[in-house]
């Protein structure tokens, strides 16, 4: 093979295919109806299955006859929770869920029988003839009362109702607020929160060639579910495969559910041998999905005259429903993150989560710092007022810089870019005009506001457990590449992200690169996809393999090229030797050339997280590897007849390390804030002693296009040396600190701080919320 | 249940099936033709996954008894494309990054037709109040209202 001349023009410098605007590789799936979702997908032959939820909130099963939906037409299946092979129970933290509840139910929400049926129809009439005999226990329905002494146990055996206490210490806290001019104390609360998915979960099973179990449906956490389920079936992980479908969003949402879900059609399918499927309803992904956890916050800061922080002291406790799912973590990263991302060398926090028999609430995009936010962001605005200083220039007074101190005690080691970030999103709202304008007394019922507000946030899992991902890289003979990783995509983007750092590193166009779901049978376990880990650990796995596939490239190209390895550099579909670039050789012919000699062009990655130290007992040290920053602005309007406020602009302003695909990157950024300012000013699920009063989307409000502005966005970029490509997180951070901007805009425009979320009609007209009067 | 038969005209192509009457036509799209295209979110006509073209008003399917589109012509996303090639507005959501889970997508584009049917040079409210009974948990909406008026431009022959 004879190595060809360079077109003029072609050798190019920088960055090829990342941080350039490809569209999505998914989106013509998406736009043309093609995409399969759980919900899209059936088998000849496949039962349907329905599930019986709990009639009461608290109570324990004493029996459950499944004789008369057995005898119903159709129906060729009905489990219940005694009926696992294996493990009971699961969870991340503590294994406290049932699949199926076998001793007592504990919310709403849990599952006691379900019922396969040739129709959905038959499956769902049957269903309705399961008879449960309950015992009925008290219930508690508020975490500060579950504290309590004396309070209804969820689980006897555990004597308490706290899971695992979280603390943070540092410094001297009592020294801080000795040396404090002024001393702020607020109490703030934040509500249940749905996900609100489009896509409410399903998923199909059937039992493989092999004899093993698979698993196709809206999967958040493959790995996660594999485990779950072969616990609970009593079989080898290696005997459940399961395929994420396209997934309709899920933030979080679609992960205990889903292996809870897995659970019950792994059985029925084992059972019946026949394929089992299942589709939620709205209102049952309502009842038996988790939510974001209500936040009980009681705050407590000192600062110099200057506004310079000195102390910052919190409690915080957390509903985490029936079950712990991730509750101790979102807790500490609540406390974690919970004091700004402001120098303050004296903190003392202690976050509580704690069982109720409200639904359970796990991890939602933010995962405990939205809440966390939303307290320390308006104490600083009340800070800044009562210091007489302005909102921005308190920030600017207190933020991280490289080398500076977190408030739990972590040297930062990369540029947090909050300077820049500040300084670009009060520009881009008009800050200064604005804020001036506002403070003075407004005439009419429209008044104005403006509000700022920022945060920091952990990289992936810091302290929250073990961080490693895999990828595979395959060059096949005629060019095109196939990548798989570990990670999913929820719908955030993930296919593109990593089709193109492989194209980046191999020197390729994107289209020559195809992303397939990940699938537990072909890629190792790489954790779940959560905590904004998706582009850092699992864009440096995909960049772990495509280089070690470039390796094997590059040797060929050398002797191609005559040139060694280090001199040459590819771009293009086309690899060329820097000091000599009379000559070339396309991407196409190398693959070739490396067919015929046998090299293999596929590789894995794998990437495991820098280690980090952080003292549990102490409460003290590095919580994460490394940091991104936001910072967020807001102008509402607020009609003081109604109460109703409307968001007339929104800056967000981002460091998250390069952005790989700028397009991608202000759509993770748009959809983010919405979410917030969804969780500021609408969102909250009404419960009567447990059982949810908001079951789908006519009483739940979320934000239409009508109540959101036109987002503008920033690119703080901050490329940090860990991260693929220098890229960072920006899923959660898009959302965490969006309601604590809205919020503070909100004060502004009626000089009346609404601390307890979301700031509803009556809530802003009135001061509290309206409630019904109880059923008697 | 005894069913009763059914004639309309789906994506251009007449279709006759017999049809259990208390069947909506979401579940007669879906189950019956095996158009998976339209999207199953609320049940309630809240959040528009469902949105068809129906006789040229975008309706949500789930509210509407599949016995009611006798005789109606629907398209849904799966009608958009012509001869192979996408609509100005399909190329229009792959391009100002309108997509993100794509479960709203096809009730999104479906709601952004009608409107650019009747009108082809909305304005950026317009286009707001014509989508929002079209829920989306992922974009904020800010590049979907692009793109649809990135497609107006384009279909009214301006320069985009």
């Amino acid at each position: 093979m004879n190595p060809k001349v360079l077109e003029p023009g072609k050798l190019k410098k920088g960055f090829a295919v990342i941080t350039k605007p490809l569209t999505r590789p998914d989106s013509e799936d998406k736009v043309t109806g093609r995409a399969v979702y759980a919900d899209d997908l059936n088998m000849p032959g496949a039962l349907f299955a329905r599930q019986v939820y709990s009639e009461h909130p608290h109570a324990i099963i004493k029996n459950v006859d499944t004789s008369l939906a057995l005898k119903y037409p159709g129906v060729k299946a009905v489990i219940t929770g005694q009926d696992a092979p294996g493990k009971k129970t699961y969870g991340n933290v503590i294994e406290d869920q049932p699949a199926i509840a076998f001793d007592k139910v504990r919310h709403m929400g849990d599952v006691v029988a379900v019922v396969a049926a040739e129709t959905e129809r038959q499956a769902r009439a049957a269903a309705a003839l399961v008879k449960v005999d309950y015992e009925i226990l008290p219930g508690i329905f508020d975490p500060r009362e579950a504290m309590k002494e004396g309070a209804p146990l969820l689980y006897e055996e555990k004597k308490t109702n706290v899971q695992i206490p979280q603390k943070v210490r540092n410094g001297d806290i009592e020294k801080g607020f000795s040396e404090a001019d002024i001393i702020i104390e607020e109490e703030f609360t934040t509500p249940f929160v749905e996900h609100s998915y489009l896509e409410p979960e399903a998923a199909l099973a059937f039992i493989d060639s092999n004899g093993s179990i698979r698993l196709k449906g809206s999967f958040q956490n493959p790995f996660t579910a594999r485990r779950v389920i072969a616990e609970f079936l009593g079989i080898g992980k290696n005997r459940v495969r399961i395929q994420k479908t396209t997934l309709g969003g899920s933030f979080g949402g679609k992960d205990e559910i889903m292996s809870g879900i897995g659970c019950r059609l792994a059985l029925l399918t084992s059972i019946t041998g026949r394929p089992v499927r299942m589709a939620n309803s709205r209102e049952d992904s309502f009842v038996e999905s988790h939510k974001r956890h209500p936040f009980y916050m009681k705050y407590k800061v000192g600062a110099k005259k200057d506004g310079r922080l000195c102390a910052v002291k919190s409690e915080v406790v957390v509903d985490s429903g029936a079950y712990c799912s991730m509750g101790p973590y979102v807790a500490l990263r609540g406390i974690v993150q919970g004091a700004g991302p402001y120098k303050v060398d004296n903190v003392y926090s202690d976050g509580f989560s704690v069982y109720t028999n409200n639904p359970y609430a796990g991890a939602m995009r933010g995962f405990g710092s939205p809440q966390t936010n939303v307290a320390i962001e308006a104490i600083m605005d009340i800070l800044a007022e009562k210091l007489n200083i302005d909102p921005v220039e308190i920030r600017l007074r207190n933020v991280i810089e490289k080398g500076d101190k977190s408030p739990t005690g972590q040297v930062m080691n990369h540029e947090s870019g909050l300077r820049e970030a500040l300084e670009t999103a009060a520009e881009s709202i008009k800050w200064e005009e604005k804020h001036e304008k506002y403070s003075v007394p407004q005439e009419g019922p429209l008044k104005k506001g403006i509000g700022i507000a920022c945060c920091m946030r952990g990289v992936s899992l810091g302290a929250e457990g073990l961080d490693a991902a895999a990828a595979s890289v395959s060059v096949q003979d005629d060019g095109s590449v196939i990548v798989t990783t570990g990670i999913s995509d929820h719908g955030q983007g993930s296919q593109g992200v990593m089709t193109q750092i492989v194209a980046e590193v191999l020197g390729i166009n994107a289209s020559r690169v195809i992303y397939f779901e990940p699938d537990t049978a072909l890629i190792p376990d790489s954790g779940p996809t959560v905590a904004s880990r998706g582009t850092f650990m699992g864009g440096n796995a995909v960049k772990d393999a495509a280089e070690k596939v470039k390796a094997k490239l590059l040797k060929i190209a050398a002797e191609l090229l005559e040139t060694p390895e280090n001199k040459i550099y590819a771009a293009d579909d086309i690899y060329y030797a820097e000091d000599n670039p009379d000559i070339i050789v396309g991407f196409e012919d190398l693959v070739d050339e490396c067919t015929g000699r046998a090299v293999p062009l596929f590789d894995y990655g794998w990437y495991v997280m820098p280690h980090i130290h952080w003292d549990e007992e102490e409460g003290v040290g590095d919580a994460y590897y490394t940091y991104v920053y936001s910072v967020n602005a807001a102008e509402v309007t607020v009609d003081t007849e109604t109460g109703k406020v409307t968001v007339d602009n929104f800056v967000a302003s981002h460091n998250s390390g390069r952005a790989l695909n700028p397009t991608q990157f202000l759509g993770q950024m748009f959809g983010g804030s919405s979410m917030g300012i969804g969780f500021a000013l609408y969102e909250e699920l009404e419960l009567e002693e447990g059982r949810l009063q908001t079951l789908n989307f006519d009483k739940y409000t979320l934000p239409t296009a009508c109540d959101l502005p036109e987002f503008v966005g920033h690119i703080v970029e901050r490329p940090d040396p860990e991260g693929p490509f220098g890229a960072k997180s920006l899923g959660e951070p898009a959302t965490e600190v969006a309601a604590a901007a809205v919020l503070n805009a909100l004060a502004q425009a009626t000089g009346n701080r609404v601390q307890h979320l979301p700031a509803s009609l009556e809530r802003v007209l009135l001061g509290k919320k309206l409630t019904k009067k109880k059923k008697t | 249940m005894e069913k009763i038969n059914i004639k309309l005209t789906v994506n251009g192509r007449e279709v006759s099936s017999d049809c259990e009457p208390a069947k909506t036509l979401l579940d007669f799209l879906r189950d019956d033709l095996g158009i998976k295209g339209v999207k199953k979110g609320c049940e309630i006509g809240e959040c528009g996954a469902c949105s068809v073209i129906m006789n040229g008003e975008a309706i949500n399917s789930c509210m509407v008894l599949a016995p009611q589109a006798e005789g109606a012509h629907i398209i849904t996303v799966e009608g958009l494309e012509k001869n192979g090639e996408l609509h100005p507005l399909q190329k229009a959501f792959i391009e100002k990054g309108a997509v993100q889970c794509g479960f709203c997508t096809p009730g999104m584009l479906l709601t952004a037709k009608t409107l650019l049917d009747k009108n082809l040079t909305p304005t950026r409210s317009e286009i707001r109040k014509a989508i929002a009974g079209n829920l989306c948990r992922c974009t904020g909406y800010k590049q979907v209202v692009d793109a649809i008026e990135h497609a107006a431009k384009v279909m009214s022959g301006g320069n985009p």
